[in-house]
């Protein structure tokens, strides 16, 4: 089934298309929702709402851009009402904390790549790892940010700062990353 | 920004590992979302069971006519209650017979009496001697109880005019003049002495028995308490005389969806004026009551029914309760909670000389006689009277609630069985030769099980549905134990206003 004819079934809210467009997207939007949540419930509870609301406004998408790109905004901005409802985002972490920060040895060797770093970002205090997330990951810009978590642009700034330096020690401690030169800076330092 | 290159290479690759990582949501997600966006998949077993239910309901409140108890009284019971009230009419009484119990009321308030339909047709005069016909005033001795149990306007009536205008005289010595010192005064002035002084003045033979009159009644038929209590309703008949001629009147008396998320449970508050009728069945072939009919000197060998003798007009009641409902579909819930009902009707009855009456019981193969007193007739006499039978009851209903519609308006039947506890209660009830009416509480069923039947709209908001519709109310069990053979069953009829709130 084409994404038109997935689109023109969900137009008409047919739940075969409902279904197929779900089945198409949520394994990447869920794991968007995770590196927000908490945890994997909370997840699921993000993504169900997410797509609630692209089911109930698929009739305001009006083809600017890719569709998946309208779809992943929806779920970014549920996790961050989600998170709204409970959380704080202008804390402040020291950066010595990050030295205490654990990662279970005995599972992290054992996990895809991919996985040890969304595990990782995931460590990161709420604030820092969703200043993180938008910024990093989903390409939106300070003010946006600020503007989203209703905090300054000048802390959303600083958050993303430290949230990158915590975030690059955890990766290091957990070999994930080597240690970079001291004055090349951390280029060379990714594991390929 | 002086590190731009590394910030977006980091970046970069941030990006790409969280992008190339997938998780897989557990089939719930996709579930709720489904029943979000199309509804609960529809069970028809549910809706079966509902319907089901509710026929159930309406078939044992409105049609089916409540089950009659075998009448267990065979020929030799009717021979024995005949006994009884042959004993009874000729004024013998054995302080030793069990069978005889005496049912002495002792919580008829004032509230119970509702008007005196037409208190300006009784002149003062004739509502004085209408008290001193509350006591017996033949005279009386131990070896002669039967002329004290059978007090009436024949007795009065050769010397009514005579003892009007003494008691009115010694009365008025020592009350105040205006109607509410002469109730004031009741209090202070004790009946036989009161009325001893009258009599005194006509024979002082009768005095000298009066005192002895009294000792009889305590010993042989506990009737102190009733000359207290005479005083006490003829207290409260004043008070309702002396407002009515105050006032100068004829004694007039008184989602599972709503909008948004689905909620799984919900919150119901709810209040219903209504109004209360009863129904009255006699035992089968009217055989008990029809005893005592033919036990009147016409021997007439008929059955009354019992609705037609009585007459009864409906009153206004409530209910106030609320309940948590659990949504098991869109358009299924049961629910359960608390509900506090009073529910009230009223007697057309007359005002007369309290005099000894019976109510016969059924208690398994036998039967027993209650005596008891009274001071109200259902035939009709001079001093009409509204008795108000109410009664105060808290029950928990459980119940099904089924919505055929539920869009942003609604409509549904809901119905539910309601195990009923009433914790106050004055009921009068008719004695078992329907002349009379006595004080039934001692009778009354403490537990019984009422049920509902509504059918409603309701207004869904964002948190809230409103919900109006009307209501009936019926009690699956007689108001008196089972073995008071005239069986009562009150119906409700209400409009029921209701607030819910989903809960989560």
């Amino acid at each position: 089934m084409t994404e038109q004819a997935i689109l023109a079934g969900c137009l008409q809210n047919d739940a075969s298309a409902q279904r197929e467009l779900y089945s198409r997207y949520s394994p990447r939007m869920l794991s968007v929702c995770y590196r927000f949540a908490q945890n994997r419930e909370d997840a699921e509870d993000m993504l169900q709402e997410g797509f609630i609301k692209v089911f109930t406004q698929i009739h305001t998408f009006q083809n600017k851009g890719s569709f998946e790109g309208w779809v992943r905004r929806i779920i970014v901005h549920t996790c961050i009402n989600f998170l709204k409802k409970y959380k704080k985002f202008n804390e402040n972490i020291d950066l010595a904390y990050a030295g205490y920060l654990q990662v279970k040895e005995e599972t992290v060797p054992s996990l895809m790549q991919a996985k040890q770093v969304v595990e990782c970002i995931r460590l990161l205090p709420v604030g820092y790892k969703t200043v993180l997330n938008l910024y990093a990951i989903e390409g939106y810009n300070h003010k946006e940010i600020a503007d989203m978590l209703e905090i300054e642009e000048s802390t959303s700034r600083s958050q993303y700062t430290r949230a990158k330096v915590m975030l690059e020690n955890i990766l290091i401690k957990k070999k994930i990353l080597e240690k970079p030169e001291a004055e090349i800076g951390f280029v060379a330092a990714f594991k390929k | 920004m002086d590190n731009r290159f590394y910030d977006n290479e980091f970046e970069k690759y941030l990006k790409e590992e969280a992008d190339s990582y997938r998780m897989y949501p557990s089939d719930r997600v996709w579930r709720n979302i489904h029943s979000e966006i199309h509804g609960y998949r529809r069970w028809p077993a549910l809706t079966i069971i509902a319907v089901f239910i509710i026929s159930a309901l309406v078939v044992g409140t409105v049609l089916l006519k409540p089950h009659d108890e075998p009448s267990t009284v065979s020929q030799t019971t009717v021979s024995k209650n005949l006994n009884h009230s042959n004993k009874i009419s000729a004024g013998i009484s054995n302080k030793t017979n069990q069978e005889h119990q005496y049912l002495l009321p002792t919580k008829i308030q004032q509230q119970a009496f509702e008007k005196v339909a037409q208190p300006n047709l009784i002149p003062e005069a004739n509502y004085l001697l209408t008290e001193t016909n509350i006591f017996p005033l033949k005279e009386a001795s131990v070896d002669e109880p039967k002329s004290l149990m059978v007090a009436s306007t024949n007795n009065i009536a050769q010397k009514d005019e005579r003892i009007a205008e003494i008691v009115k005289e010694n009365f008025n010595a020592v009350a105040e003049p205006s109607i509410s010192g002469i109730t004031k005064n009741l209090e202070k002035i004790s009946y036989p002495d009161f009325i001893s002084t009258a009599l005194g003045q006509i024979n002082s033979h009768e005095k000298i028995n009066f005192s002895r009159t009294k000792f009889n009644y305590n010993n042989s038929f506990g009737l102190n308490d009733m000359v207290n209590r005479d005083a006490n309703i003829n207290k409260a008949i004043s008070l309702i005389l002396n407002q009515n001629r105050k006032d100068g009147t004829e004694g007039s008396s008184s989602l599972a969806r709503f909008k948004g998320k689905a909620s799984k449970i919900d919150f119901q508050f709810y209040i219903t004026p209504s109004v209360s009728y009863r129904r009255l069945v006699d035992n089968v072939n009217g055989e008990l009551t029809k005893s005592y009919i033919t036990a009147l000197p016409f021997a007439a060998n008929y059955v009354v029914d019992v609705n037609k003798v009585i007459q009864h007009t409906p009153a206004i009641g409530y209910e106030v309760g609320f309940t948590l409902g659990y949504n098991l579909t869109n358009k299924f819930a049961i629910r359960s909670g608390f509900q506090f009902n009073m529910r009230q009707y009223n007697i057309n009855a007359y005002v007369h000389a309290f005099e000894p009456t019976t109510i016969a019981l059924l208690t398994g193969n036998s039967s027993s006689i209650v005596n008891t007193i009274s001071g109200f007739r259902n035939i009709q006499g001079s001093a009409p009277i509204v008795l108000r039978n109410r009664y105060y009851e808290i029950s928990m209903p459980v119940g099904i609630d089924w919505k055929a519609v539920n869009k942003k308006l609604s409509w549904g039947i809901a119905a539910s069985v309601q195990p009923t506890y009433t914790f106050d209660k004055e009921p009068f009830i008719i004695t078992s030769n329907y002349k009379n009416y006595a004080d039934g509480s001692q009778l009354l069923r403490n537990w019984n099980l009422n049920t509902n039947l509504e059918t409603y709209i309701g207004y869904n908001t964002k948190n809230y549905r409103l919900q109006v519709g009307p209501q009936i109310r019926y009690q699956l069990m007689p108001t008196m134990s089972r073995a008071y053979p005239i069986r009562e069953y009150l119906v409700d009829y209400g409009i029921k206003l209701s607030v819910i709130k989903a809960l989560r």
